[in-house]
């Protein structure tokens, strides 16, 4: 086996090359996953809520990254490439749920801030559980594009290739999930 | 937009609600690279020489029979060529002793063989 020494932090391109040879492929895809693996969390962590979900979905999705290696032709970065994989596998967790709470206030007692409130992995108060409410109660694109750019301040090209959808769209899917917030924080001033 | 965003993060900034357990980050790595596959592993391929190995072989043997064959052929030559010779020594050797015989059968002396021989002329 050649001689590679993989530091903590590795260049995207040489990372893409040494997952190419089979020889270093899973020292590199090692390095990768101790390299991505919580911004990735995060990402998901904020669709799904929950940690138990979140840690079951990130699993999946290097498993699934591993398996399609050989798939991937180092035409985007490697965090949006397994960007694109994780929050898949969240949205498809969450279509399986299909148990979305309405944007409304008078489902407050019983929603999702209420369950977040009382789940040990939440710090938040009670406004920010209702702003998480707020989100999930999102379509799914909208509740995407807002959560990757408000809290990852991802830029539109990159949301594009995640997602594949395109950038104007992204834009004007974001415009609306702003307005939908706001509207619902200002019932509560 | 920008003064709908500016509210939202007057509310709410970037601070994150969400915790997870005690070391989860550090162990992660480890959870995760316990559950991916062995990679399998694929038959190398044999070196040139080595795969080359059994045709040197069979060019070696066609090589040694070849050999084989016309050192043989030389030899039954050369036996044949001995033993034609040595028939046609015997062969002569017999016809004239044969010629003798029959001479002295006959009674014949040498002057009349050749009497006859020039009288069928």
């Amino acid at each position: 086996m050649p001689e590679v020494h993989f530091s903590l932090a590795y260049d995207d391109e040489k990372l893409k090359s040494l997952i190419k040879d089979p020889r270093t492929r899973s020292r590199a895809f090692e390095t990768i996953v101790r390299q991505y693996s919580e911004q990735l969390y995060w990402q998901v962590r904020r669709l799904v809520l929950t940690h138990e979900d979140s840690n079951d979905i990130l699993q999946n999705a290097f498993i699934k990254a591993w398996s399609s290696l050989d798939s991937f032709h180092g035409d985007s970065k490697i965090i949006t490439w397994l960007s694109r994989i994780a929050i898949n596998e969240a949205l498809d967790f969450l279509r399986k749920q299909k148990n979305r709470p309405t944007l409304s206030a008078d489902d407050i007692d019983t929603g999702i801030a209420n369950q977040l409130m009382a789940d040990d992995y939440f710090n938040g108060d009670e406004t920010e559980a209702q702003l998480q409410e707020a989100i999930a109660s999102l379509p799914e694109v909208q509740r995407t594009v807002f959560l990757l750019r408000y809290y990852d301040d991802m830029k539109y090209s990159e949301i594009s290739k995640t997602l594949g959808t395109s950038e104007g769209a992204l834009k004007a899917s974001y415009h609306i999930a702003v307005k939908k917030i706001t509207e619902f924080f200002k019932r509560f001033d | 937009m920008i003064n709908e965003e500016n509210y939202i993060r007057s509310k709410m900034g970037n601070k994150n609600p969400f915790t997870v357990p005690e070391g989860y980050f550090e162990q992660l790595t480890g959870d995760i690279m316990s559950k991916i596959p062995a990679p399998a592993q694929k038959e190398q391929k044999p070196a040139f020489i080595k795969r080359l190995r059994p045709l040197l072989y069979a060019a070696a043997c066609v090589c040694i029979a070849m050999f084989g064959v016309v050192v043989y052929q030389n030899l039954d030559k050369q036996s044949n060529d001995t033993l034609n010779a040595s028939i046609s020594h015997n062969a002569a050797e017999y016809n004239d002793k044969f010629i003798d015989d029959a001479a002295d059968y006959a009674m014949f002396d040498n002057d009349e063989i050749y009497a006859s021989l020039l009288a069928e002329i």
